[in-house]
Order: C-alpha cells, then sequence, then structure tokens
C-alpha cells in the first residue's frame, strides 16, 4: 500500500499542473461556498444580534395601529398595575448626512431608567468628557444627545459632544453625540436617543411605537385583558422571526448559487482525477502485475482525492473568507435596500462554516474521483490500453449517459410539478436540471463536433478538421470542460434572460403604476398637513392622490397595509388581475374591503372573496378581499385599502407621499422644484420627484440587487474557465505525439498555436450552443417556478436574441482564455518527440 | 482600553448615599450656582411642603419605621423616595418624558425573627405619570410605590387638615417577594431641625438643607412576605430634607439615629463623619417633647461612643452598637440594632436599620424603638 | 556546389549528457550523399540513427557542423524557417505509423498536401494517385485503426511522398512489421521513389532493408564509415 501511495506521490510531484488543477477545483468551488455562507451567515448573525441586543430580556411587544400605542397605557402599567419588567420604546428612520452617502439608521428612542429591566446597553464615555454623572445629565436633559456604535461614529466622521444632523422625517435636528455604545459593532444600525428626543424629533407627543415587556406564560392572559382597543401582545421571536424570514428567499437564491459554482467545481475535479488516473494507466498496470489488489488500487485514488479534497478545502476556506468580506458588502447593500436595516461589520468564522467548506472540498472530491478510482481498479494487470480504445467506450457510453440525462430531465420535471409552493423544490429541479443537461451535453457536442467537422474542413481545411474531430473523438478528456463550461455559461444566460425579463415587468409595472406626474414623500410618513395643503393648491396640479403605508406584524407573519386616496385618473394605475376593475373600484372606495397584491395572495393563500384581518383601533376585522392587483413591490406588496375606508377603523392621519396629476405634464420638472422650496417654507425636507425621476431610481436600486447575483454568476464561469484551462492542458499533454508529428510534418509553432486555439474556441462554441436549451430552461424556471415561489411575482419571460448570442460568445471567450497558455505552450511541442519509440 | 459604563452605574453616581468621597462630594459639595441654596431660614407651610421643592438639587421623602404583627412579631420597614434634578430647568419640550428630574426609591423590610433583611430599588424620570411629587393633594411616587394623601387619594375634595397635623396618607409598595400597604396618620406636627428648618451641614453657607420631621406617625396595615401576610401596628417617622449643596470634601459620611421613647418623646442626632476620624462640629439634633414641642441639640449636647461593630461580609466595618449621651438631660441611652445586617446593596451601599434603645434618664428606666443610618462605611469600589 | 549532390554533412558534431559524463553521439561526421541515392544507415540501438535523421530534417540542432540539403544550410536556418523547408523538402516515414487516429486515410494524406498548399482537384487526384500506388485506394475513408500494421505503414509512406519531397527520411520503417509486410512496404516506397526521384535515408536494423539500398553506412562510435553491402 505504501509503494502505492509512495508511486502516486511520485506521479503528482511529477505532473504539478494536474495537482494544482486538482486543488484548485476543490478551492474555487469552495470558496465561492464559503464565501456566500459567510456573507449570508454575518449578515443573519448581525441581524439577530442586534435584535437580540435591542430586544434583550423582553418576551413581548405591546403594539398599536399606525399611530402606536398610547404612552399613558405605559404609565397605566407601571403606576396602577405594578409591572416593573418592560420598556418603552420610540422608534423610526434617521438620515445621518454624509459625502459618501447618506447613512439611514434606526433612531432607538428608549426610557434608559426603563430599560436596565430588559437591556444592557454599555457606552464608552468621553475620553476626558467628565464624570458618567455628566454623561447622563446631558442624554437626558440636553434634547438631542444620542449614542451610535464606535463603528458608525467612525464611518460617519461623528466625534463626541460635537454635533450633527439628523433628517427625521422629513425634518432636519440637531444631535449632539454623548457616548458611544461599547459593543463589537452589533448596534451599528441604531441611533439612540432618549424617548422624549424621539417623541421631539418625531413630532409625537404622547404615542410610543411599542412596549417591550417581559412575561412569562401564566401572565400572558392577564395581561391580555388590559390591552387597549387597536393594541396587540407580539410574541418578540416571532417578530424577530418573521422580519428575518423575509430575507429568506434571498438568501436560499443566494445559497443556491453558490451550490452551483461547487457543481463547475465538482467538474472540474472529475476532470483532473480521471485524468490522472489516465495517464498512470500503465503504472496501475504494472502494479497490478506485481500483485497489488483492485481495492489497494482503488483506496490509493480514492485516499489521493481525499487528501486534494482536504488541501483544497482548507485553501478555499482561505480564499472563501477573503471572498466571504467583500461579498458582504452587496449583502448587506441589498439586504438595506430590500428588507431592514442592517450594520455588519465584519464576517463572523464560525467552526461549523470552516467544516462546512472543509467537508464540501474532501466530500465533493471524493464524488468526483470515485468513477476514475472505479475505473482505475478495474484495469487488467500490464497492459497498456491504447488510447482509442478508451475513447471508443467513452463513445458507446455516451448514448446511455444521456439517456440516464433525459431521465432525470424527467425527474426534474416531476419535481417541479410535486409541489405548486416549496422553493426548494423549485431549486431541486434547477440542479436536476443541471445535471441532466450536464449527463446529454457530451453527447449533444459528439454530435455536433460530427456536424462541425466538414464546416471546419471547408472553412480552414484538414488541419481545422483535425482540431474539431480531436473534441468528439477525446471526449473523455474534453466532454467534462464542455460541460462545466456549458452549466457556466447557462447560468448566465439564465440569470440574464429572467433579470432582464423581471427588469421588462418592472419596468412596465413602474410606468403603469406612477401614474401621477411628480411624486414627493418621505419614507418615514408624516408629511406636515400644511405643506400637503400647499402642495396639492398650487396652480398646475389638477388632482392629486395620497398615500400611507403601514406594517402590521401578528402572529406568524406580517401584512403591509397600503392606504391610498386615489386621484380621478389614478385608478389605472393598479392592475386588477382577476376582476372587472369597472365593478371593484366603486366599491373599494365605498365598502369596509381591500384588494391584495398578487405576491401577499400567494403567501397568504388569498382569493377574491376570501377576507383578510386586520387589527383596527377598535379591535380586529375581517375586510373582504375584492380583487389581486399586479405589484413588484419586494415588501411594500400587501392589502391596499382606501383611505375613506382607513379613517372609518383607524385614527392615524398620517400621509407618506402624495401623487400630483399636473395639467401639463412638462411642466414636472418645475413643480418639483416648486415642491422643494415648500418643503423648505415648511422646515421639512420631503423627497419630491417626476415620474420619470422615480422610476428611474427604483431601476437603480433594482439593478443594484442583482449585482450579487452578477458576482456569483461571473465567478461560476471563472471557475469554467480554470476547468478548460485544465482540460485543454491536459489534452495537449496527451496529444504530445500528434503535436510533435505535425510540428515534424511542417507544422510551425503559431500554426499549431493556431490549430489548438481552434480546438479550444471550438469547444467554447460548442459549450455555447449546448448552453443555449439549459439557459432558457433555467430562465423559465427562475421566472416561473423560483420568483414565483419566493416572492409571489409573475414575470412576463422574454428571451432577448441578444443574451443567447452574448452566451455563446462568452463561451467561446472563456474557452480562448482558457485555453490560450494550453495553446502557446502546444506550439513549443518538440517535433522529436514523434520520432521517439513508446 | 476604555472602560465601559453599564447604564447601572450612571444611575449609581446620582444617589445621594454614595460613600464614595469624590461621589459624595460631588453631589452634595459646590452645587451647581444656578441652583438656589439653602441659606437662610424659610417659613415653612404644610401641606404645600411636603410637596416637591423642584428648583433644589435633591430632596427626600423617607419614612422608617418599626412594626409588630398581631402575631407578636417584630419588623422593621423604610421607604425612601429621593428626587434629584439633573439639571436647574427641564427643557421646552412636547414630549412628556422631557424632564430634569429623576426619582430613585429604596425600599427595605427587617424581619429579625427569620432574620431576613428584604430590599429593592427602583429609578425612574419624573416625567410621564412615571414617577413625581405633588403638594396638593400630597403625592410622591414611583411606578407604583406611593405615598400619598389618603383623603385626596379616595375623593378630589378632601378636607385635609390646613395646619399640617394629623397627616392621614397611604403607603403602598411591592416587590417581587414583599410587600407593605400601610395607613399613616401624624401624632405631632412637622418638627422644624436646625435652626427653623435650616440644617447647616458645613461650615460653609448655604452648605445647608431645609429640614423637618414627622417624629411619630402612628401606621397600621400589612406586611406580606412571600404568601403571608401580617397584620401591623406600630410607629413610623418621616424626614424630609431639601438642599442643593450639602456636605464638603472632608466629610466622609454620617451616622443618623431616629429615637422614639416610649414616654412619647422622640430623638434625632445626626453625626457627621470627617475624614480625619473626628466628629464634625455640624453635627447635630432635634429632641421633640411629648406635646410637639422641639428643641436643637448641637454637637457639644450629645455624646455619641460606639460600642461595638459588625463587619460586612462584603467588606467595610460598621458600629453596631452605641451608647449616646445627653448630659444635660442626663438621658443615658444604648442603642442595638435589631438584627445584625440591614446592609443594602442597592446601587450604593450603606446601612439603614431598625434599633432598640435602652436606657435611663434622670435614673429612670426609658426604653424605645428607632432607626439608624450608616453611610460612607463600604470601602470604596466594593460595591461592584 | 555540386547540384547531383543531395546531402552534404561537415564536421558534424552532437552531444548528449548522459548521467555525469557526455556521451558523442555524433563527433565530426563528414558525409555527403548523391541525389537520388537510396542509404541505409546501420548501427545498434543508441548508436545515433534517430539524432543523425532529426539533424538532417532540421528537427534536432548540432553542436557543431553543417548539414546542407538540396544546397540549402539547415544549421544556418532559424526555428520557423527550417520547419518551412521540411514542409517542402522532406518526408517522413516512422517505425511507430504515427498516422493521426481521428482522420481518415485520405485525410492523413491530404495534411501534407494541405500544408504545401496543394488543395482541391489537385489534391484529390494527388491522393488518389498515391493510394492507388501503395495499393489501398479502397480503404481511403477508413481510420487508420481499422488497418494492419503493414497497411498503415503504407499509408504513411504515401503521406511521406506526397508532395515529392527531395529528400525520405525513414526511421525502422519495418521494424514493427514482419517479413512479408516489410516487404510490401519497401516495394511501395521503392515504387512511388522511382515517381519523385527523392532520396533516400532509411535507418535500419534490417539486412534486407540494407541490401535493397544503393549505400549501407554503418555509425558506430560517433563515426560515420561506408560498410561494403554484405
Amino acid at each position: 500500500m505504501t509503494v502505492v501511495l509512495k508511486a502516486s506521490a511520485g506521479f503528482l510531484r511529477r505532473h504539478p499542473w494536474q495537482l494544482g488543477l486538482a486543488v484548485l477545483g476543490i478551492t474555487a468551488g469552495v470558496a465561492v461556498i464559503i464565501a456566500v455562507d459567510l456573507a449570508n451567515g454575518s449578515a443573519r448573525l448581525a441581524f439577530l444580534e442586534s435584535l437580540d441586543a435591542v430586544t434583550g430580556e423582553a418576551t413581548h411587544q405591546v403594539v398599536g395601529g399606525p399611530d402606536g400605542v398610547d404612552e399613558a397605557f405605559y404609565a397605566e402599567l407601571r403606576t396602577e398595575r405594578g409591572y416593573t419588567a418592560l420598556a418603552p420604546i420610540v422608534e423610526s428612520d434617521a438620515v445621518i448626512r454624509n459625502p459618501d452617502g447618506d447613512r439611514v439608521l434606526t433612531l432607538l428612542g428608549a426610557d434608559l431608567f426603563a430599560e436596565q429591566a430588559l437591556r444592557d446597553y454599555r457606552f464608552n464615555p468621553g475620553d476626558t468628557s467628565g464624570s458618567f454623572e455628566d454623561l447622563f445629565d446631558r442624554f437626558l436633559t440636553a434634547p438631542g444627545s444620542v449614542v451610535v456604535s464606535e463603528q458608525t461614529a467612525d464611518e460617519l466622521g461623528l466625534r463626541l459632544n460635537e454635533s450633527f444632523t439628523v433628517v427625521v422625517r422629513g425634518r432636519e435636528r440637531e444631535a449632539s453625540l454623548v457616548a458611544t455604545f461599547a459593543d463589537a459593532g452589533t448596534l451599528g444600525a441604531y441611533l439612540l436617543a432618549d424617548i422624549a428626543t424621539a417623541q421631539e424629533w418625531l413630532d409625537s407627543p404622547g404615542r410610543l411605537s411599542r412596549i417591550d415587556i417581559r412575561l412569562n406564560e401564566d401572565e400572558l392572559a392577564a395581561f391580555r385583558a388590559l390591552l387597549p382597543d387597536g393594541n396587540r401582545l407580539l410574541h418578540a421571536a416571532g417578530r424577530t422571526q418573521s422580519t428575518l424570514e423575509m430575507t429568506d428567499a434571498f438568501m436560499i437564491n443566494l445559497n443556491a448559487m453558490s451550490l452551483l459554482a461547487l457543481l463547475v467545481g465538482l467538474f472540474l475535479i472529475y476532470n483532473s482525477a480521471s485524468f490522472t488516473v489516465l495517464q498512470r494507466r500503465p503504472l496501475i498496470g504494472t502494479l497490478r502485475a506485481l500483485g497489488v489488489t483492485q481495492r489497494q488500487v482503488l483506496f490509493a485514488i480514492v485516499g489521493e482525492a481525499a487528501v486534494l479534497g482536504a488541501i483544497g478545502g482548507i485553501l478555499g476556506v482561505l480564499l472563501g473568507v477573503w471572498l466571504g468580506e467583500k461579498l458582504l458588502f452587496f449583502v448587506t447593500q441589498s439586504i438595506n435596500d430590500l428588507y431592514f436595516r442592517l450594520a455588519v461589520s465584519d464576517v463572523r468564522l464560525s467552526g461549523i462554516t470552516l467544516a462546512k467548506g472543509l467537508a464540501a472540498g474532501v466530500v465533493a472530491a471524493l464524488v468526483a474521483a470515485a468513477v476514475p478510482a472505479l475505473e482505475a481498479a478495474g484495469y487488467p494487470p500490464r497492459l497498456t490500453m491504447a488510447r482509442s480504445t478508451l475513447e471508443g467506450k467513452t463513445g458507446r457510453a455516451l448514448p446511455w449517459v444521456a439517456v440516464a440525462g433525459m431521465a432525470l430531465m424527467a425527474l426534474a420535471w416531476l419535481t417541479l410539478t410535486a409541489s405548486e409552493t416549496s422553493l426548494l423544490a423549485g431549486l431541486v429541479a434547477i440542479f436536476l436540471l443541471i445535471l441532466s443537461f450536464a449527463l446529454t451535453i457530451p453527447w449533444i457536442v459528439a454530435h455536433l463536433a460530427g456536424l462541425f467537422a466538414p464546416l471546419a474542413d471547408r472553412l480552414g481545411g484538414v488541419t481545422a478538421r483535425l482540431a474539431v474531430a480531436g473534441i468528439a473523438a477525446s471526449l473523455s478528456r474534453t466532454g467534462v470542460a464542455v460541460v462545466a463550461l456549458a452549466v457556466a455559461v447557462s447560468a448566465t444566460i439564465g440569470v440574464s434572460v429572467m433579470v432582464d425579463s423581471f427588469r421588462g415587468s418592472v419596468q412596465s409595472w413602474l410606468e403603469r403604476t406612477l401614474s401621477a406626474d411628480v411624486y414627493l414623500g418621505l419614507p418615514s410618513g408624516g408629511i406636515d398637513p400644511d405643506l400637503i395643503e400647499a402642495v396639492t393648491e398650487l396652480d398646475a396640479v389638477e388632482a392629486f392622490s395620497t398615500s400611507r403605508r403601514t406594517l402590521f406584524f401578528d402572529g406568524d407573519g406580517q401584512t403591509r397595509l397600503i392606504v391610498i386616496r386615489m386621484a380621478p385618473g389614478g385608478y389605472g394605475g393598479v392592475e386588477i388581475l382577476d376582476a372587472d376593475p369597472a365593478e371593484v373600484w366603486p366599491r373599494w372606495d365605498r365598502e369596509d374591503a381591500v384588494l391584495v397584491s398578487e405576491p401577499y395572495a400567494w403567501r397568504n393563500g388569498l382569493r377574491r372573496g376570501d377576507a383578510v384581518a386586520l387589527p383596527t383601533d377598535r379591535g380586529r376585522r375581517d375586510f373582504p378581499v375584492l380583487a389581486t392587483f399586479q405589484s413588484y413591490d419586494v415588501n411594500g406588496s400587501g392589502v391596499l385599502m382606501s383611505r375613506s375606508v382607513f379613517d372609518r377603523h383607524w385614527t392615524d392621519t398620517t400621509v407618506d407621499s402624495i401623487g400630483l396629476y399636473l395639467d401639463d405634464a412638462a411642466r414636472s420638472g418645475e413643480i418639483v422644484a416648486e415642491v422643494e422650496a415648500l418643503g423648505r417654507r415648511f422646515d421639512q425636507r420631503v423627497f419630491a420627484s417626476s415620474n420619470t425621476g422615480i422610476r428611474e431610481l427604483s431601476l437603480s436600486i433594482f439593478d443594484r440587487t442583482f449585482i450579487i447575483t452578477d458576482i456569483l454568476y461571473w465567478l461560476a464561469v471563472g471557475v469554467a474557465i480554470v476547468g478548460i484551462f485544465g482540460a485543454m492542458l491536459a489534452l495537449q499533454l496527451e496529444r504530445g505525439r500528434e503535436l510533435g508529428l505535425l510540428r515534424s510534418l511542417g507544422m510551425t509553432r503559431s500554426e499549431l498555436s493556431g490549430n489548438v486555439a481552434i480546438q479550444t474556441g471550438t469547444i467554447g462554441a460548442l459549450a455555447g450552443l449546448a448552453a443555449i436549451p439549459l439557459g432558457i430552461a433555467m430562465a423559465w424556471v427562475l421566472i416561473e417556478v423560483i420568483n414565483r415561489r419566493a416572492f409571489g411575482w409573475q414575470i412576463a419571460m422574454d428571451v432577448a436574441p441578444g443574451f443567447v448570442a452574448g452566451g455563446v460568445l462568452l463561451a467561446i471567450a472563456a474557452a480562448l482564455v482558457g485555453g490560450a497558455y494550453p495553446a502557446w505552450r502546444a506550439g513549443g511541442t518538440e517535433p522529436a518527440l514523434a520520432m521517439r519509440e513508446e | 482600553m476604555k472602560r465601559a459604563i453599564p447604564v447601572i452605574a450612571l444611575l449609581c453616581s446620582l444617589s445621594a448615599h454614595a460613600q464614595q468621597r469624590s461621589e459624595l462630594a460631588e453631589l452634595l459639595d459646590a452645587g451647581d450656582e444656578s441652583f438656589p441654596r439653602a441659606v437662610e431660614p424659610r417659613a415653612f407651610s404644610f401641606p404645600a411642603d411636603h410637596g416637591p421643592h423642584p428648583e433644589f438639587r435633591n430632596e427626600w421623602w423617607y419614612i422608617t419605621g418599626n412594626l409588630d404583627s398581631t402575631t407578636g412579631r417584630r419588623f422593621g420597614y423604610e421607604l425612601t423616595i429621593f428626587r434629584f434634578a439633573l439639571a436647574p430647568r427641564r427643557p421646552a419640550s412636547s414630549s412628556a418624558w422631557r424632564s430634569n428630574q429623576v426619582y430613585i426609591a429604596h425600599l427595605a423590610v427587617t424581619d429579625p425573627e427569620e432574620d431576613r433583611f428584604l430590599t429593592d430599588e427602583k429609578f425612574s424620570r419624573g416625567a410621564a405619570g412615571l414617577a413625581g411629587a405633588t403638594a396638593k393633594p400630597f403625592a410622591v411616587w414611583i411606578d407604583d410605590w406611593r405615598i400619598a394623601d389618603r383623603m385626596a387619594d379616595r375623593s378630589a375634595a378632601s378636607a385635609g387638615a390646613e395646619d399640617g397635623a394629623g397627616e392621614a396618607w397611604s403607603l403602598t409598595a411591592a416587590s417581587g417577594d414583599f410587600s407593605l400597604t400601610l395607613e399613616l396618620d401624624a401624632l405631632k406636627p412637622p418638627v422644624l431641625n436646625g435652626q427653623a428648618g435650616l440644617s447647616q451641614k458645613s461650615d460653609e453657607p448655604g452648605n445647608a438643607s431645609y429640614y423637618y420631621s414627622l417624629t411619630r406617625i402612628a401606621t397600621r396595615g400589612e406586611i406580606r412576605i412571600d404568601d403571608e401576610v401580617f397584620d401591623v401596628a406600630g410607629f413610623s417617622w418621616l424626614d424630609r430634607e431639601w438642599s442643593s449643596s450639602a456636605l464638603d470634601k472632608e466629610q466622609i459620611g454620617w451616622d443618623w439615629f431616629a429615637l422614639q421613647f416610649d414616654d412619647g418623646t422622640e430623638l434625632m442626632y445626626y453625626s457627621i463623619r470627617r475624614s480625619d476620624g473626628s466628629e464634625d462640629r455640624n453635627s447635630a439634633g432635634t429632641r421633640t417633647a411629648a406635646d410637639g414641642t422641639a428643641s436643637k441639640l448641637g454637637s457639644d449636647a450629645v455624646q455619641l461612643t460606639v460600642l461595638d461593630t459588625w463587619d460586612s461580609p462584603a467588606g467595610g466595618t460598621y458600629p453596631s452598637r452605641w451608647r449616646l449621651a445627653v448630659p444635660a438631660e442626663e438621658l443615658v441611652l444604648e442603642i442595638e440594632p435589631v438584627m445584625a445586617n440591614q446592609e443594602l446593596f442597592t446601587t450604593v451601599r450603606y446601612w439603614e436599620g431598625a434599633v432598640d434603645v435602652t436606657g435611663t434618664k434622670g435614673g429612670e428606666r426609658v426604653s424605645g424603638r428607632g432607626y439608624v443610618e450608616l453611610t460612607g462605611y463600604a470601602p470604596p469600589d466594593s460595591d461592584e | 556546389m555540386d547540384s547531383k549532390v543531395a546531402i552534404t554533412l561537415e564536421h558534424l558534431t552532437k552531444t548528449y549528457i548522459e548521467g555525469d559524463r557526455e556521451h558523442a553521439v555524433l563527433n565530426d561526421v563528414h558525409a555527403s550523399i548523391a541525389r537520388g541515392a537510396s542509404v541505409a544507415i546501420r548501427g545498434r540501438s543508441g548508436s545515433g540513427k534517430s539524432t543523425l535523421l532529426n539533424l538532417i530534417a532540421g528537427i534536432d540542432v548540432p553542436d557543431r557542423g553543417s548539414v546542407v540539403v538540396d544546397g540549402t544550410d539547415v544549421t544556418a536556418l532559424d526555428e520557423r524557417r527550417r520547419t518551412l523547408f521540411r514542409r517542402r523538402h522532406i518526408g517522413f516515414v516512422y517505425q511507430a505509423f504515427n498516422l493521426i487516429p481521428t482522420l481518415s486515410v485520405a485525410d492523413n494524406v491530404r495534411l501534407v498536401l494541405e500544408l504545401n498548399r496543394v488543395t482541391g482537384a489537385k489534391a484529390e487526384h494527388r491522393i488518389d494517385e498515391l493510394l492507388d500506388a501503395v495499393d489501398l485506394l479502397k480503404r481511403k475513408q477508413s481510420r487508420p485503426d481499422v488497418l494492419s500494421g503493414g497497411e498503415q505503414q503504407r499509408v504513411a509512406v504515401a503521406r511521406a511522398l506526397a508532395h515529392r519531397p527531395s529528400l525520405i527520411l525513414a526511421d525502422e520503417p519495418t521494424g514493427n512489421l514482419d517479413d512479408d509486410a516489410a516487404g510490401k512496404v519497401l516495394a511501395v516506397l521503392e515504387r512511388l521513389l522511382r515517381q519523385t526521384g527523392g532520396t533516400l535515408l532509411i535507418a535500419t536494423h534490417s539486412d534486407r532493408v540494407a541490401r535493397s539500398c544503393d549505400l549501407t553506412l554503418a555509425l558506430s562510435g560517433g563515426r560515420l564509415d561506408r560498410q561494403e553491402t554484405a
């Protein structure tokens, strides 16, 4: 056994390329997995930790209607009901201006006296800013005193005891940093202020966002009995969970993308492993003849794979950690764009993640090496098989492998149709689809190459034909490279087509939805009523709509209520999907009924005629669903209610945004300026924009969200390029004799390099062509299954020829890049080689 | 490495009973110039002065009492509500939470039979109805710990005694495992300590407080400990004091005695200790006759001798038995805690406990009960 | 320069390092071979036969001395020019046939024609002519791997002479063949040579092959000497 291992070690030492490529394949695959895992995990952990820090020992939350909870109820709980483990919270978004881009933090208005029963905030005192008492005095008594994490302060250039501007509800407020959190950045997304400061800034005297409270199970019933109408008691952990669940689909998709990279990496490892076995045929034959058993050969190859897997795994983990840090930025940005405020200071390494990477490396290497190892073990003693014998074997197996691929395709279809809702099933189907294509591609390629050969002959003569024929003839080498490249390229085609279709749908939806000419709004709500009056009374304004968005958390989920006062001409902006708009709208205006967005309906299994229960100020109440409407809003989609209906059930009068319909749309720019000027007059910084401006902004956020997707599939393409590199290099090494012959027959170096380049280019083209059906199939599954199941969106699929052509070009380019060095190397083949005897 | 400060430590620094010299000095000495100081005697008016004096930096309502249950069990209790102004004025605000006032309360029950000393503490801002004090009708509260005019609490139209005598209050305070529900009826009018209520604490003018006491308050009600409820009755004592600045840097703590004798008289004496170990000459007391007439006791009129000490398990040595003599009255008393360990581990450590008093006056036996407060004995930093 | 002379070798020296000592494969070899001659080169294994052929083909370069083929000093050319010279003027036959397995018999021949810019009908005609000459016209579209060794070598001969090279280098062309097959190969080689009129250099152990040649040179101890045919 040790001699066998020594022999294999010696072989690998003399073939560093093989060794390097096998390790590189594992490294690349593991790195991407680790990177995505770390980025996701760190984002999740940061969110949970920061929420843990701000939830503390609270088990429940008392929440109210859109305008919150009456603070008198809080005082009652303390002074009359004897509850002691509770704290009031006033929460909102706060924008800190910064030259590098404004930063939105969560303003947390807290009562530090009450906090000590639930949470343990710790502060760093200023260096010389005086006693603890001073700090505390100022935090409590000096309006505008705030605390942020040290990292946030550094990033935003905030200094202790200096004042800076915070924009809350569109109003500029003066804040002063009195201390920083003494934590490891957990509270990076928070701006802590005294509850009085928060109420002053929000201009919401008397109202709390919620009451955090610690209750045990046997206190619940009695406590619920005390709740005023319109207030509800929520489980704190449940709320954290439902907030986090919003990102589930997002993170699952990222993980799926990372698995794709490992899959491509897997092909790479298989490639290298089978090649090392192939090259060692004589060695293995000799060893077998000397009495080494099949099992020993098997163990030697598998053991070799395990060692390489472990090395690649370790390197992959290291590379993955580095890559994870880069990815984390994009993940955090997307979560901030789409879901909630999140500040993540750095990646968190967990033993589990590292173990996962290592295990993935070893397991992938073992899986990939299993087939070659079995094959090697099966070699008869001493026989040195002619290469064409193996090719013959591969060629005969191709149709059967392809049949297995077809069977997998059927299985993929079954998986898709087995469940209508399971996202996981959708992703499994995608992987089955990829595998089925992977198995079919060599067969397709063999046929395509057959078709290509005469064409090549016509274009480039026998030498070109020689290059192309070489592909089909040496499928045992090239097939896997083609598959890896095809899978990577098909992912780019699939994702590009999906994103492009999605973008198109969003764009036309935006065009329809943004029916007013000018919009003004405050992200956190609360436009000054006087400002509303002034704006809507502008001469150019013919009509206006208002909207208010509010989020209700409930036992197991959340509901975003969008309250709209429609302008007379504005109804067309909402596309009713399953009913006659002419019938729906009058009822919606009049009756206690609502519309639900398509994703919301999908997620909650709602249909026209069902009802949505909403917590009104006078208790829960069922609102019948009149119809569903189209929406691509990530988490804004929910329940649409007429303002007049809302006003009957809630006291909240807040308006978040206003749409202005002008007598002349061409005056939009001028009106935007006028609205901004009015905002300044009323001392409220409202966001004002023409509908085109919003459309552009929305699309730019849309695009930003998919940056990470782009990065991931480029990584997959990168791994595939490495695969091509390895395969071509191996092929050139193997073709050494043939190349030497061609050289001796009089082919110059550049002619030979060109010949090899033609071969790789053709491999790329074949991979690109093979990738088209898979790419389009993937796009279809992504659009019709994954997006639908993850987000509930209906997207019109639109295959732009440019993406398909681009995919093929990408494949050719990738192959040429990967094949560049092998081609150059081939040119240097010594002609004398061919003269030597075997 | 910067030191992280938990919020609790911030609160700690606010307590008037801080025993660390620096904290004490910071809080009670050389107060902010913009707070008014107790410089000259003022006219007291009741019940108005039972209410808060928010312009002063600190103020307290300090009730202690010795009670017996109908089953013959002995209890002591303390409920103190402190008020601190963090700034001279409340900033203008639309928010009811904006305040310059902070309230802290300490609650303790001494149960010598079970050798138990139960304590609790509360903090709150004096705002949003969570904590505060009002004069008319009288009330001072923090959360559901409350001392208030019983009549006013029952009906707004109170015929509350205009002369200040006969205050009829209620006291409620509940902690997790014990609670107090008491009715308090003052048997004597307020006694003004010091110079007509101006109590000089150090040599510097302005280092003084306004200080009065209700020295004998008939008390009855319930004490609950765990699930046991005791019907109790006895006498309580109220100390009321407000100031902006009192001690100077050399004054490290005090021993305070409030004694109620069986003959219907009372004696209050506080001894301020200086860092060199001597008794400060501003130490003083008040002797109250059965009919409520009061007379001042200067430090030279009282001789205080420590007879025994008690080592706190948490460090520090407290005096635990005294001889107190008032030669002019031929009064010689021995004062002994009903239980050695009545140390409060609130954010600031101090000893406050029920005591028994025995002795002679002009050769005749006298006895009584009382409360003693000992501050400045815990070694620095031992409370963390 | 004598136009009757096909190859002139002067001071040809080639040394290999073997282990820690130098081994002079060719040591100051002088020779000149007349155009149209067929010459057998004999010698033990490792005596330098292949090295000599490589030097003449411009595949390898000597440490010293020159090789002049058809009036061109091959040793004075750069690598690319040597390759182009080889392509035009030299044909190879190897012991291991060295046909390209992925190309048909015809394409194996066509490859050489194409490298010499002979395409279209002209090429087709030449291929047919050659395969006919080697008696394999029927196997024109076959893959090399279905042919017998002798047949493969005949294809190799056709390939070597397709572009009418002035010099044919053969390295043990019958080494892998039985007598019968070897005879056939030699026969077609001779037949084709007569058509093209090239000079033939065969490195061989075989007496039979040597006998069929005009001249035999023996390579031994780094020197090339004329040997009388036995």
